[in-house]
């Protein structure tokens, strides 16, 4: 007598598939994302005194970079960072130490930086996914604490409280913008692969109901180690920026809680988790703290913490997020 | 017999960490009556200090005097709190991180308006006590402290055990550990949720108060001083249990004991490495958690 015979088993599907038949399908979203980004690469040419580009223009992109950053963990896995700030000081640290230290070139200093930043902000979000909402905040602040303190007593490295200086490398105005505008513009297409994949839906089913997400068969804490880890990789590179647009920097300038706080503000007024009004609030919070309210700058944290108020009561999903927006602006 | 200097460090260590404890306290006990995370806290505190220093400084009041003066304001300032930042975005989803996002908020605002309307210079309210040293004498040696710290430990024991009491015997507090077990439950046995919550929110404030008097008489203290202590806090949290009154106790002794002790052993740089006991301790804590697989 032999054995039955089983019947052979259906091929698992692999993780990516559909992205590819539904990158190749063009739509008007794509098109709205590169026409933005082509305006802001024009922007330039409306300032045309490099001081400005240099000094406040930079300012726009950059914050664009950071706030999509902070939008791959705090907006599609819910993850509430406030640790962003330590990320942005390791990664200025990195891309200073390696370029002025080791004398590296500039474009693999900031490599670095993103490969450090990566790794490290993996090591947060795996140890921190065992926490959920308000205590993964708590936890990512005491850990972006503490990464400032090291910097702070590592004397050896980074000098500590004489702060590091960056003198001899000079970039262009137009290299800055441009590179901080690249960055963005990786920062937004990463946003934009996370929201269309399999990878995004995980993310989301984790932020929604991490437990039942885990039912499924999703490993939440994976994933949520993995957003963090993208997140820092985009921090790390725009902290090297900062770097060598103020050719100094110090443990107190390097990290600055208050860019954790404005790009937060940026992704809940423009929508967490979503593509399009992110970049919208960047740009026009970018604008109006570095432009705008240069000579109220005493008043930064009112005015941050007036808007955050204002943006969780009154926007909850972001300003495209009401009826009767055009549904090619909701995503 | 000389002075111990590791007595002196473990006494002093033992007299910040009973602040702690009485601070953390407050913020631990919106964590376990509401699940709120309230970042305002050490502002709070602030708030106490400077009514303190303002009252000495006009009326020539005692600090200890003003007590009677802070505690209800600051349970008033709670409780505005509460319908400032809690009750319109009680029904929402994401609850939690909403609440975080509104107090986090309401620091930023009250950081600047405090810098604004006292600047950064560094106060403290001049008292006799600070000046006593008090001098115990052991086998291992003799350890001293100001006066100062001995009245300030006497006050955060007291409120904390008048809390303690207040939990146990009193409806509201019962009422209040029934909403932290279930508050759907302690619903349908007719306690009022939103009364609840703001009388737990005046608590806290008053708690804050206290803390804010003790630290206007120990301490030179300034508008970043708030959030630096919202830092320990979390740490005494971390460490203590969530919403566990015992857990504080316990939390706040072994962080002021840790700080001191850090500080002790660098030399006296207090400050430089004394600080980063508390990160530590939050993330020890927090690592413990990841490795016994405890969600929260």
């Amino acid at each position: 007598m032999s054995a039955p015979v089983l019947p052979a088993a259906a091929p698992a599907p692999t993780g990516f598939r559909g992205l590819g038949t539904r990158l190749a399908r063009w739509n008007h979203r794509r098109t709205l994302l590169i026409v933005v980004f082509a305006l802001l690469a024009l922007l330039p040419v409306l300032y045309p005194s490099p001081y400005t580009l240099a000094t406040v223009l930079f300012y726009v992109p950059w914050y664009l970079a950071m706030a999509q950053s902070w939008n791959i963990s705090g907006g599609f896995s819910g993850q509430l960072s406030f640790g962003h700030w330590g990320l942005l000081g390791v990664g200025a640290y990195t891309s200073a130490i390696f370029a002025v230290t080791y004398g590296w070139n500039v474009v693999s200093a900031m490599a670095m930086a993103a490969v450090v930043t990566f790794l490290l902000g993996l090591l947060i979000g795996y140890v921190g996914s065992a926490l959920r909402g308000p205590y993964f905040a708590i936890a990512t602040l005491a850990a972006a604490a503490l990464i400032q303190l090291v910097v702070l007593n590592w004397k050896s490295v980074t000098l500590g409280s004489l702060g590091f200086p960056i003198f001899y490398i000079l970039l262009s105005p137009s290299d800055l913008y441009y590179g901080a505008l690249a960055l963005g513009a990786v920062a937004t297409a990463m946003v934009y692969l996370i929201s269309r994949s399999r990878i995004g839906l995980a993310f989301e089913a984790v932020r929604e109901n991490e437990d039942l997400a885990t039912a499924s068969g999703i490993y939440a804490r994976g994933y949520k180690a993995l957003a963090f880890g993208l997140s820092g990789a985009i921090m790390g590179p725009v902290g090297g920026l900062y770097a060598f647009a103020s050719h100094y920097i110090d443990p107190t300038s390097a990290f600055n809680l208050l860019y954790n706080l404005q790009i937060i503000l940026m992704v809940v007024v423009g929508g967490r988790g979503k593509v399009l009004g992110p970049i919208v609030a960047a740009v026009v919070f970018a604008w109006v703290f570095e432009v705008a309210l240069t000579s109220f700058n005493v008043y930064n944290y009112l005015i941050t913490g007036v808007v955050i108020f204002a943006a969780v009561l009154l926007v909850p999903r972001g300003i495209f997020g009401f009826r009767g927006i055009p549904k090619v602006l909701q995503f | 017999m000389g002075f111990n200097p590791f007595l002196v460090a473990l006494i002093g260590g033992l007299g910040v960490g009973s602040l702690y404890v009485v601070f953390a306290l407050g913020m631990n006990l919106l964590i376990g009556v509401m699940r709120v995370i309230n970042f305002t806290h050490g502002y709070l505190m602030l708030l106490g200090s400077y009514l303190t220093y303002f009252l000495w400084e006009w009326y020539g009041l005692n600090p200890l005097l003003s007590l009677l003066v802070v505690m209800p304001a600051l349970f008033a300032v709670g409780v505005l709190f509460h319908f400032l930042m809690v009750q319109p975005v009680l029904k929402r989803p994401y609850f939690e991180d909403t609440t975080l996002l509104l107090t986090f908020a309401g620091l930023l605002i009250l950081d600047n308006i405090f810098v604004k309307l006292w600047t950064d210079n560094q106060r403290q309210v001049p008292t006799i006590y600070f000046n006593t040293p008090v001098i115990f004498s052991t086998p291992w040696g003799d350890a001293v402290l100001s006066q100062v710290v001995l009245i300030g430990a006497g006050l955060a024991a007291a409120a904390t055990l008048t809390l303690g009491l207040f939990l146990r015997f009193t409806w509201t507090g019962r009422a209040m550990r029934a909403a932290s077990q279930d508050l759907l439950a302690a619903r349908l046995l007719g306690i009022p949720a939103t009364r609840l919550y703001a009388i737990s929110f005046g608590i806290s404030g008053v708690l804050a108060g206290i803390a804010g008097v003790v630290v206007a008489m120990e301490f030179l203290f300034y508008p970043e001083f708030g959030f630096s202590y919202l830092l320990k806090a979390f740490g005494v949290i971390m460490m203590g249990g969530l919403g566990s009154l015992v857990g504080t106790i316990a939390g706040g002794l072994t962080l002021g004991v840790a700080e001191s002790l850090t500080a002790w052993v660098y030399n006296g740089a207090y400050g430089t490495w004394a600080n980063g006991a508390a990160y530590v301790a939050i993330l020890v804590a927090l690592a413990v958690r990841a490795l016994l697989g405890k969600s929260r």
